[in-house]
Formats: structure tokens, C-alpha cells, sequence
């Protein structure tokens, strides 16, 4: 090979330079969306101006900028490429898209042309069949994320050209959406995540330590009646939840975030300072007010978990719920072992030293240890 | 205890309706026809560059000199604007012999290069093992698979790439693959000489020498001179205006430097590039322009969020938004050893040892086992691997 040839061969490898920034870029993705409307469907499809103009020529007179009134003009061009592309059957039946209906959307800052249509099946069919073949002529990774909702069941899929159709039983029964598949999966970590969290656990449990006892005149007695320590008790858990399943929704959603390296080693601390206030008390009748505050912490930590999980794309609710009432759940089920047991105790002679002080200066060190342990390194300057 | 669930339910059931994000945004009408609704980029042709309009080929083509023409066009675009829908273009121009175990050496070619594009470096790999292997003489290939195998982190298949391209076509480009993996082996200092000298020497076209102001960017922010670097990036993007690679290696080295103003300025035109609406979104934070970075973060978190839903994500861009506009750092950690999985670069180990120190966590094994393997030396990552050489 003569050396000018060698060059140019160079020059055109130079193309695979630098690959490190090849994948930033969502690419090419429509968005679909078909709902039931009272005994009929309607099609919603978006895509990027930008994916639509090598096919449909958008850009009329070459300057590089889409106008609104560029894409008005292309808009029966637009609802006969879709037609051609797009097809809903219903039952093996193809149902024809009429009436069309354009405007623009914006997703995450880029402007999409909205084409809405609506589809005439006739009857009330078993199932709905949506066929995606937008693009894939000259864009062979166009996807498409779809989403039907129908009566009572929807649908969630992503469409390409390696999996253009996608079916949605519409006589499935509702234990079949995915929406309580997503609600039940996330109910479940929940339970397991207050299960295995020892030190959300340990927190609860040394908060209803003296929950079968009162504090009156400087001693711990013996709570006289069930109905005040269960009372004491489900003040104090409500408060413990209503707080952690707050700051949980509101960090799980990006409104509230504080790094790991404070949260954990924060978590630790409100353990230590349970304990350390049934050995020394200074909180006795705001111990509701005193769960609530620190398990509002408590709330973060669940959120980190979540985050490892994620939150499912367009089910963040289901599994917000789940998730929480999961960890309300494992918590029920620990607290309604552990009362009785306590209640039944409390007036024995050992409760008071064994139970609440021994038990709580336990606790105290192990979260200690907890806390020194989770400190970011380097926090503690070594001996 | 019921009132404790009855309260938390309760609570989030008026926290979440206000704060769900919608699932698809609301369509409007424009008042006029006048409203510019989007940019593009276009060509002398007035078609957008590399489109099956401006190169008047139909994709697709069954003539294959014709599609190799268009496909290649189409990753040439798709490197400078860094959009990703050209590889899509590109293999669909590549159809018919896209899934061929032994296509023709040319589709071979670009199918490793969109592959690699892709990320798919096994996949690369092997298509341009096959070519070397036909063709020992295809300095290209030669070239392509040593950066290939560097990404992989595969440092040594990269020297002996890059001295098998310097046997075949000294120059420039072979000293220029060789000082890179100079740098990244621990001498950074030898491999900015190398790729300078060469430089000097060698009289080339603007696309190659701005390949070799880039490598020498990175060996010079390798070797710790940021502003050098910053230097060099910004040589190179005056040779190829736009380059996307050129621009955030820039901003990088800007946001290093905390030039944040800088950095605003020179990505505002390209917020629609995922990586740069990144940088673009720690840039405006740090100028405490707090409307612009809420906005940018909203609209990354939304395209990253897409990103993973269509099974493509992207979690190097994921790690760095989670970590420092998040502030998550257990699962930006989780994002960085995933990207640090899929491409070893010192700027992917840098992140991934970020993320862990601020999850309060040691260094990944995987990472310290690659970095006694090469030996890199890298000023932006000593600090943060503290006592672990010792």
C-alpha cells in the first residue's frame, strides 16, 4: 500500500477516536401512548423534530431552524407516515387511525411533534395488538417507548426494530398488571429491608424500651393499664412512620438529598442518643416528638436503599407505596412481638436494670461502634 | 399501630400527588408560525450532514461501495455532533450484511467501529482481529484495535496495536498512539514528549492533528498540568469547531480548573448532548445560577431516566449526575462501577474512586487490582486513592 493511501486509511480510522463520549446520548426514541376512551382508543405518538427530518424533510427552506409553520405544512405528511407505520389491531384486526390532530411537546428540552389520532376497532376486543415500524428503515436503533392503558390493565414496553409489536390482554385480570407486580415486588424489599436494618430496628426498639413504663418524680414505675402502653406505643411508631415515610418520599423523588456518608453515620447517632436517654433521661414526655425528629434520618437511610433499587420507570408511585408499607410492615410485625413481651415484664424487679439499662448501654456501645465505623475515613484523626 | 400506617400512609399520600413527575408532558400549539421549534445542523447541501438526502443514497442500498459511502458518512457525523442516532443510520445503511459472520473487510470495519461506538468493545474487538488477521498489512485495523483494547483497559494489547501501526505507517498518528499509552502506563511525562515531537516533525490535515492535540490534552492532564491541557483542547477544537469529543474533554479540563463561566459559555448551544447538559449543569451550580442548573438537572435526570428505560443507558454520565448533582452517592457508585466495567479510562477510575470515598466505602477491588496492572499514574486520581499504593 503506497504511503498516500496509508493516509487516508488513517484518517478515515481516526473515526473511531474517542469513544468515551459515544454513548452519552439518549439517541432516537418516540414515545406512544394508547388509551381507552369509553368503548373506543386513541393514539398519542411524539417524536423528536430532529429524527423526523431526514425522512419527512421538515426544515422547508434549508436554514437549519424548524419552524412551527415548516411543521404545519408537513403535517398531513406526517399522519400518512405514521399511518403507514403504526398499526393497532384489535383481536387480529387492524383498526384504522383517523381524525388526526397535531401539536408539539417538549421532552426534557427537546421538541417533539405530537400527531394524536383516534382508532376505530370494532367491539370490544380480547386484545390490542400496537405494531411500531417508525424509522427503523433508516434508523435501525430507533426505539419507541409504549404505553397503553386500557380499562384495567396497561401496559409498559419498549419498542425497536428487533421487537416492533407488543400485545396487551385487555380481558387479564387486574392481579396481572404490572402496576401491582411493581407495588408487590417493592412491598416485599421493604419488609426485607427493615428486617435486615438492625439499626432501624434497634432505634424503634429502645424507643418503646420505657414505653411500658412511666417517669414520675425522678423513678421508673410500671405503666398501670395495657390501654396506656399501647396508647404510648402507637404514638410513638406513628410518629417514627409518619416521619421516615416522609423524608423517604420526598428524597426517593430528588426533592431532598444528603450524601451516605452523612445519613449513615447520622442514623448511627440517633441510636446512640435513644439509648443514651433511657439511661439518663432528658426527653420523657416528648419521646413521640423525639422518634419523630430523628426518624426523620431514618427516612434517608431507607431512601439509599430504594435509590440501590431505583424506582421503576412510570411506577414510582406503586413502588414508593409498596415500599413503605413494607417497611411498616416488618416494623408491625417486630413491635407486636416485642410488647407483649415487654408489658408482660415491666413490673418484674429485673426489668428496670436489666431490661432498660443493660439492654440500652448495649445498645448505646454497639451504635457507638456503628458510628465510629461509618464516619467517612480520615473524619477521625488516628492515635 | 394502625395509626402509624393509616399516619405514614397519609403523609405520602399528600406528598406524593405534588411531587409524582408528570408521565408525558403536555401538548401545546405555538402562537405563530414563526416560532423556531427546533436546530439542527446542516450541511453546504442544506441537508443535515450525513443525511441519506445530503449523500444521495438511498439507505439501505443494495450497492455496497454505496452503503460503505453512507455509513461512513453517518459515523463520521455521528463522532463530530455526538449523536448517537447516526450509528443507528449507519447500520441500517449496513442491513444486509450487518449479520454476516464474515461480512465484506469494509462492513467489518464499520461494524466494529459502530460497535465500539456502542460500547460493544468485545465485539469490536473481534471483528478487528479477523481483519488483521486476513490483512496483517491494514494499518488501520491496527489502529482501531489498539484503541479498542485500550478502552478495555487492555493496556498492553494497545502498545503492541500501536508498534504494529508504527511498523506499517510511522508517523504522527502511530506516535501519537504510542506516547497515549505511554501515558497511561505511568509515564505521562514521556508520553507528552513523544507525542509533542512528533508534532513538531510531522506535517499533517487538521482532523489528525487535532486526534494528536487531543491524546497530548489527556497525557498533559494525566501528567497534572490542567492548564496545558485546557490549552490543547482548546487548539484542537479551533482545528475542528464543534467536535464533540474536543469540546468535553475542554470542559472538563475548565471545570478542573473551575473556569465554570467558561464552561457555561462553550456548551450553551449543545444542551441537547447528554454528557455536556451534564457538565453544562455543574458549571451553572457552581456560578450559583440556580434556575439554569435546576432546569438542567430536571432534564438530564428525564433523558438518563429514557436512557435506561430503552435499555440504553448511560452510566458514566448517571454516575457523575447522580454524585454531584444528586448527591447519591451509594448508587452513583454502583453507576461508576458499571461504567468503569464497560471502559477503563483514568477519568472512570477517578469517578468510581470519588463515588466510593463518598459513600465511605474502600476502593473497588477491580479497580486497584487494573491500576497495579498498568501502573497509571494519574495527578487526578492520587489523591483520592490516599494509602492504597502503599
Amino acid at each position: 500500500m503506497s504511503a498516500v493511501c496509508h493516509r487516508a486509511v488513517l484518517a478515515l480510522a481516526l473515526l473511531l477516536v474517542v469513544t468515551s463520549s459515544a454513548l452519552a446520548h439518549t439517541g432516537s426514541v418516540g414515545y406512544v401512548q394508547v388509551r381507552e376512551r369509553s368503548a373506543t382508543w386513541w393514539v398519542r405518538i411524539d417524536l423528536a423534530l430532529r429524527d423526523l427530518e431526514p425522512v419527512l424533510g421538515l426544515d422547508h427552506d434549508g436554514d437549519g431552524a424548524i419552524t412551527w409553520g415548516e411543521l404545519r405544512q408537513r403535517h398531513d405528511a406526517i399522519a400518512r407516515y405514521l399511518a403507514e407505520r403504526v398499526t393497532l389491531a384489535a383481536d387480529g384486526v387492524g383498526c384504522p387511525l383517523r381524525a388526526w390532530r397535531h401539536a408539539v411537546a417538549e421532552h426534557a428540552g427537546i421538541a417533539h411533534a405530537v400527531a394524536e389520532a383516534e382508532v376505530a376497532c370494532a367491539g370490544r376486543a380480547r386484545a390490542l395488538t400496537v405494531t411500531y415500524r417508525v424509522l427503523h428503515d433508516v434508523d435501525a436503533d430507533h426505539r419507541a417507548l409504549l404505553a397503553v392503558t386500557a380499562d384495567r390493565v396497561t401496559l409498559d414496553a419498549v419498542l425497536s426494530e428487533r421487537q416492533p409489536e407488543a400485545t396487551i390482554r385487555l380481558d387479564a385480570s387486574p392481579a396481572d398488571s404490572p402496576r401491582l407486580a411493581s407495588f408487590r415486588q417493592y412491598l416485599r424489599e421493604g419488609v426485607h429491608h427493615i428486617l435486615a436494618g438492625v439499626d432501624h430496628l434497634l432505634f424503634l426498639l429502645t424507643l418503646l424500651l420505657p414505653a411500658v413504663l412511666v417517669r414520675e418524680g425522678g423513678r421508673w414505675s410500671p405503666v398501670p393499664s395495657l390501654h396506656r402502653a399501647l396508647g404510648t406505643t402507637v404514638t410513638v411508631v406513628t410518629a417514627f412512620t409518619v416521619a421516615h415515610a416522609t423524608t423517604l418520599c420526598l428524597a426517593a423523588l430528588g426533592h431532598l438529598a444528603l450524601p451516605a456518608a452523612v445519613v449513615e453515620p447520622a442514623i448511627a447517632l440517633t441510636v446512640v442518643l435513644a439509648a443514651l436517654n433511657n439511661l439518663w433521661p432528658v426527653v420523657t414526655r416528648a419521646r413521640a416528638a423525639m422518634g419523630f425528629g430523628l426518624g426523620l434520618l431514618h427516612g434517608l437511610g431507607f431512601a439509599g436503599a430504594l435509590a440501590e433499587l431505583g424506582l421503576p420507570a412510570g411506577r414510582h408511585l406503586e413502588a414508593l407505596v409498596g415500599f413503605n408499607l413494607g417497611v411498616e410492615a416488618g416494623q408491625l410485625a417486630v413491635v407486636a412481638l416485642v410488647f407483649p413481651l415487654l408489658y408482660a415484664l415491666r413490673a418484674r424487679a429485673l426489668y428496670r436494670p436489666l431490661v432498660l439499662r443493660a439492654a440500652s448501654v448495649v445498645v448505646a456501645g454497639v451504635a457507638t461502634w456503628w458510628l465510629l465505623e461509618r464516619l467517612p475515613p480520615g473524619t477521625i484523626p488516628a492515635v | 399501630m394502625r395509626w402509624g400506617t393509616v399516619g405514614g400512609i397519609a403523609a405520602f399520600a399528600l406528598l406524593v400527588p405534588l411531587t409524582v413527575p408528570a408521565s408525558s408532558p403536555q401538548p401545546f400549539v405555538p402562537s405563530s408560525d414563526a416560532v423556531v421549534l427546533a436546530r439542527i445542523a446542516t450541511s453546504s447541501s442544506g441537508h443535515p450532514p450525513g443525511s441519506a438526502a445530503s449523500l444521495g443514497h438511498p439507505p439501505g442500498s443494495t450497492e455496497l461501495a454505496a452503503a460503505v459511502e453512507v455509513a461512513a458518512a453517518h459515523l463520521e457525523t455521528g463522532r463530530r455532533l455526538g449523536d448517537l442516532r447516526h450509528l443507528g443510520y449507519a447500520r441500517a445503511a449496513l442491513k444486509r450484511w450487518w449479520n454476516l459472520a464474515d461480512p465484506p473487510p469494509e462492513v467489518r470495519r464499520l461494524r466494529a467501529r459502530v460497535r465500539a461506538r456502542e460500547h460493544d468493545f468485545s465485539g469490536a474487538e473481534r471483528d478487528l482481529e479477523a481483519l488483521v488477521e486476513a490483512t496483517p498489512g491494514d494499518a488501520s485495523a491496527w489502529l482501531d484495535l489498539a484503541l479498542v483494547r485500550r478502552a478495555r483497559g487492555d493496556i498492553d494489547g494497545a502498545r503492541a496495536g500501536c508498534e504494529r501501526l508504527a511498523e506499517r505507517v510511522p508517523g504522527l498518528v502511530a506516535e501519537t498512539c504510542r506516547g497515549a499509552v505511554e501515558a497511561l502506563s505511568g509515564a505521562p511525562a514521556r508520553g507528552v514528549r513523544r507525542i509533542r515531537a512528533a508534532l513538531r516533525r510531522t506535517r499533517a490535515d487538521a482532523t489528525t492533528v487535532a486526534f494528536a492535540l487531543g491524546e497530548l490534552g489527556d497525557a498533559l492532564a494525566t501528567s497534572g498540568d490542567l492548564e496545558a491541557a485546557a490549552r490543547t483542547h482548546r487548539s484542537a477544537l479551533a482545528l475542528t469547531p464543534g467536535d464533540d469529543a474536543t469540546l468535553t474533554r475542554l470542559a472538563d479540563a475548565w471545570l478542573a480548573l473551575g473556569a465554570h463561566g467558561q464552561v457555561a459559555a462553550l456548551l450553551a448551544p449543545y444542551r441537547e448532548r447528554d454528557h455536556l447538559l451534564l457538565r453544562l449543569a455543574l458549571a451553572h451550580r457552581a456560578l450559583g445560577q440556580h434556575t439554569e442548573a435546576a432546569s438542567d438537572r430536571a432534564e438530564l435526570g428525564q433523558r438518563l431516566d429514557v436512557a435506561r428505560r430503552i435499555g440504553r443507558p448511560q452510566p458514566a454520565v448517571e454516575a457523575r449526575y447522580l454524585l454531584d448533582l444528586e448527591g447519591l452517592p451509594a448508587v452513583a457508585l454502583t453507576r461508576a462501577r458499571e461504567a468503569f466495567g464497560v471502559e477503563r479510562t483514568p477519568e472512570s477510575v477517578a469517578l468510581l474512586l470519588r463515588a466510593a470515598r463518598a459513600a465511605g466505602v474502600e476502593p473497588p477491588a477491580e479497580v486497584r487490582a487494573w491500576l497495579a496492572a498498568t501502573g497509571l499514574r494519574d495527578a487526578r486520581i492520587e489523591p483520592e486513592l490516599g494509602g492504597i499504593r502503599q
